[in-house]
């Protein structure tokens, strides 16, 4: 009976612990809480909005990365209070009821690894790098990383240059981070990321699209053609339809100050 | 009848030994329900898939492209089936002679310690083997010249093997162990030498243990995500030593993020279908090697058929085993070659840690810019959205495990204790819940995912919680729990149960208090292999429990990463700095693992003692 005994008191140790750990976890207090998911790209810069929101604004804004799609399901669904979509909604999306505001402008920027001879790219190239995996630059470049196929920034990049699938040689990788890790320390591959992840990273460069390079006043001069909008997915009612914590974060990211860190964070301000 | 005898008969139906066979009889029949769910629901979303494209179609179509709206498997099939065959065939020689020198080969000193290190790698999170590979493995590939960016079969073979190592080495180590010392002390008697005995006479006899670890083996290879879908590449070919290819489980992760939610119309398949059929042809696979493993287990069942014959051979052959013992055999080779296993495995996993570690504490010594993160702020600071730490994901990950033991634990060890102890060996009856349980072990741990997506956060419409997080999670250790606690209660001698019925003690007397506390220290293992299950888990918790990690939870209905989970995000997010807290994250996941691996060693050495007082 005393190992029956010995075995009750740990299950009743285990049910004290979780009882402890729920106490302990619930009395957080009465803070506002928001939640914003979609758009793995958007993230690092709402992230740095709602630092700075929260420096002077007693809230929780919690923020979970998954995909643009991701964001606007959630949206529809009730699953947040808004939405994160690096590309503009579609019709489809549209007709559901919820709607888009164009956050900033995000360019996106064609990496390789520091230490690469590679300065240029044209876009004939990219097209015969990506599609059917021929060598770039004199022969410098002969490896080139894409997203995967949902991919907000992807789903641009290939708008764009006309693609539809990569050669079997090209690498797809599933978040931002991914594609500038494996570029990290390569000498002989390429990739595309947010410009706003670039700051920041030491071991990648931007090249420059046939003659152009990837600059905030390239982009805002409408020389650099790969820009893409940031956009916040508002549930059905827009505004009005959201908490009140929410309205007013959203009025924040949306004011003077917020656009203030957007350009600091390396992304471009629509004002 | 009268009725006070009938009703004398109704209330001998209801004492306490029926009442417990019949939860007994509920808790093993809720893991064949939990079975039948997933496996329904898994085929229910994938015939929209199969209707649209026809199922022989999305099996050969070798493109998978959304935007075209044409989804075939063709090349991610042969992807997985390639992959797994590589790293099982690596794996499964290296698992299987590190433990046949662990067993009889080892130091007496060295086994405790080394048992304690195939733990360890046992219970390094998948998220880290998938870190340790693509910041480390694969820029060392690089600049060993490998083409391109080195993803393809032999970077993912080299971690795969390395990660189902410890499943094959601990299962075959036990199997091994209880192989009878006579049967040793025989092949002596005959005049073996100890290389002889053990190659030809022990490890054939522990045959049927080998094959189910390399099942489990098997199961691993092919369950594997995270770690996988950062080294093979993802790309849209065939598998080639450096050529970027896609899996089955690979493909559901990346893609399903994407993929448009299903309103369940079977006329609109959408992504979501497809990526369900990608999971059920997964789980048809895994029946199809389940079914082949039950085959060959029937035939070496037949009393022990293989054995016997080799022992005449051995009798017959009297002058050759002579012969062998003053030339040199094949098994001296066979030998010599554990030693060199062993060794080698031993140090492939204090490099994995010491880099881990190393990258965290110091990240340009592998080649990382900036700071290192690992810092007291980072793990034990205030978090918020400026500078996020490690406390919420902490204290999510321990609200995981709590949840998840607290609904397998009872569930599985009640369900062990009805297959050993209630049903009839060899029953029929039987045989189907062993091979759904070995069918649910199988399952990836992104299908789990996707289901709990599905089940859970929208059908029960918890959202990305940590309850719908734990509910999953205690679906995924289920197996473990009854495969272990099987293990352990049918290792206990019958005589130990006939003595506690002699002695008038009735069934539910003797489980709990003869054979389970001698099964407790397969009980406790399986506690940690589940533990370590949990803290390793990230594709099943990506989609369940979200990827926020700012705040502690507040309850199990708040969205919060594990540790796990918090790596993926971490090096997802594509800064600098954010690398190196995903390094500091992995560290102190690898530590936790340690500490967890020496707790056990001193609970089990507890046990023992007290067990001998």
């Amino acid at each position: 009976m005393k190992r029956f005994g010995k075995v009750v008191a740990v299950a009743a140790a285990c049910a004290a612990l979780t009882c402890s750990v729920a106490a302990f976890t619930a009395c957080g207090g009465n803070t506002d809480s928001i939640t914003i998911t979609g758009s793995s790209s958007v993230t690092p810069l709402m992230e740095a909005l709602a630092a700075a929101y929260e420096e002077d604004h007693d809230v929780r804004i919690t923020i979970s990365q998954s995909s643009s799609g991701a964001g606007i399901t959630d949206t529809q669904g009730g699953n947040n209070d808004f939405g994160m979509s690096s590309r503009a909604l579609t019709d489809e999306e549209l007709s559901s009821g919820v709607t888009g505001e164009t956050l900033c402008q995000d360019g996106i920027a064609l990496i390789v690894g520091s230490g690469s001879s590679a300065t240029n790219i044209t876009t004939d190239e990219v097209k015969a790098l990506y599609s059917n995996g021929t060598a770039a630059c004199d022969g410098v470049i002969t490896a080139a990383v894409g997203r995967d196929s949902g991919s907000g920034t992807r789903d641009f990049f290939d708008e764009h240059f006309e693609l539809s699938t990569y050669a079997s040689s090209v690498d797809s990788q599933a978040e931002t981070g991914n594609v500038i890790q494996t570029i990290i320390g390569t000498t002989n591959t390429i990739g595309y990321i947010s410009y706003g992840s670039l700051a920041g990273n030491n071991g990648i460069k931007a090249v420059s699209l046939d003659g152009v390079e990837c600059t905030v006043e390239n982009i805002l001069a409408g020389d650099y053609a790969l820009v893409r909008p940031f956009v916040i997915v508002l549930p059905e009612g827009g505004v009005s339809g959201m908490s009140q914590a929410a309205q007013d974060f959203y009025n924040y990211i949306m004011s003077d100050d917020a656009q203030e860190v957007i350009s600091s964070e390396g992304y471009i301000s629509i004002k | 009848m009268d009725k006070a005898k009938v009703k004398d008969n109704i209330a001998g139906a209801f004492t306490k030994e029926n009442i417990a066979k019949a939860i007994f009889i509920v808790f093993a029949a809720f893991s064949i329900l939990a079975v039948f769910i997933i496996i329904g629901y898994l085929l229910y979303a994938s015939i929209p898939a199969f209707r649209e494209s026809g199922f022989f179609n999305f099996l050969f179509e070798t493109l998978w492209d959304s935007r075209q709206e044409v989804y075939g498997v063709a090349r991610m099939i042969v992807g997985t089936l390639a992959l797994t065959a590589c790293s099982v065939l690596f794996g499964g020689l290296f698992g299987v002679f590190t433990a046949v020198w662990l067993v009889f080969y080892c130091p007496k000193k060295l086994k405790k310690i080394y048992t304690q290190l195939i733990n360890l790698l046992a219970g390094i999170p998948s998220i880290v083997f998938g870190l340790f590979g693509y910041r480390i493995l694969l820029p060392l590939l690089r600049s060993m010249g490998a083409p391109g960016t080195a993803t393809g079969l032999v970077a993912s073979t080299i971690i795969l093997s390395v990660m189902i190592i410890p499943t094959i080495t601990s299962i075959t180590k036990n199997s091994l162990e209880s192989v009878p010392m006579h049967y040793y002390e025989g092949a002596l008697a005959l005049g073996c030498t100890k290389n002889q005995a053990v190659w030809r006479v022990l490890v054939p006899a522990a045959k049927s243990g080998i094959i189910s670890a390399i099942i489990l083996g098997i199961g691993r290879a092919v369950g594997e995500t995270m770690a996988v879908q950062m080294i093979v590449g993802n790309g849209s070919g065939y598998p080639g030593f450096f050529n970027p290819f896609t899996t089955l489980s690979s493909n559901i992760v990346q893609n399903w993020g994407y993929a448009e939610v299903w309103n369940g119309d079977f006329s609109q398949p959408t992504q979501q279908n497809y990526l369900f059929a990608c999971g059920f042809i997964l789980l048809i696979i895994i029946l199809i090697l389940n079914l082949l493993l039950l085959l060959t287990k029937k035939e070496s069942n037949a009393g022990n058929h293989w054995f016997s014959r080799r022992f005449e051979e051995g009798n017959v052959k009297e002058n050759q085993l002579r012969s062998y013992r003053r030339t040199g055999s094949a098994q001296d080779v066979l030998w010599i070659l554990s030693w060199i296993i062993a060794v080698f495995v031993a140090v492939v996993l204090f490099a994995i840690i010491v880099m881990v570690i190393l990258g965290a504490a110091v990240p340009s010594a592998i080649g990382l810019s900036g700071e290192s993160s690992f810092t007291l702020n980072f793990l034990f600071g205030e978090s918020s959205n400026a500078q996020i730490t490690l406390v919420p994901a902490m204290v999510s990950t321990l609200m995981l495990i709590l949840l998840a033991l607290l609904i397998a634990l009872p569930l599985g060890v009640g369900a062990a204790i009805f297959l050993n102890e209630y049903s009839k060996r060899g029953s029929k009856f039987v045989k189907v819940i062993r091979l759904f349980v070995d069918t649910l072990s199988g399952i990836p741990s992104i299908v789990f995912g996707i289901f709990g997506y599905v089940m859970f956060v929208q059908s029960f419409d918890m959202g990305y919680s940590l309850a719908a997080g734990g509910i999953t999670l205690s679906l995924i250790i289920l197996p473990t729990v009854i495969r272990s606690t099987e293990q352990s209660l049918s290792e206990v001698p019958d005589s130990m149960r006939e003595a506690s019925y002699a002695l008038g003690a009735g069934k539910l007397r003797t489980i709990f208090l003869v054979v389970l506390p001698q099964a407790i220290a397969g009980i406790i293992t399986s506690v940690i292999l589940s533990i370590g299950r949990i803290i390793s888990e990230s594709a099943a918790l990506i989609y369940t429990v979200g990827s926020a990690a700012t705040f502690v939870p507040e309850g199990y209905g708040d969205n919060c990463a594990s540790l796990a989970v918090l790596v993926w995000r971490l090096m997802s997010n594509g800064m600098a700095e954010d690398m190196n807290s995903a390094f500091a994250t992995a560290a102190v996941l690898l530590i936790l693992v340690i500490i967890l691996n020496l707790l056990v060693t001193v609970v089990e050495w507890a046990f023992k003692r007290r067990n001998k007082v």
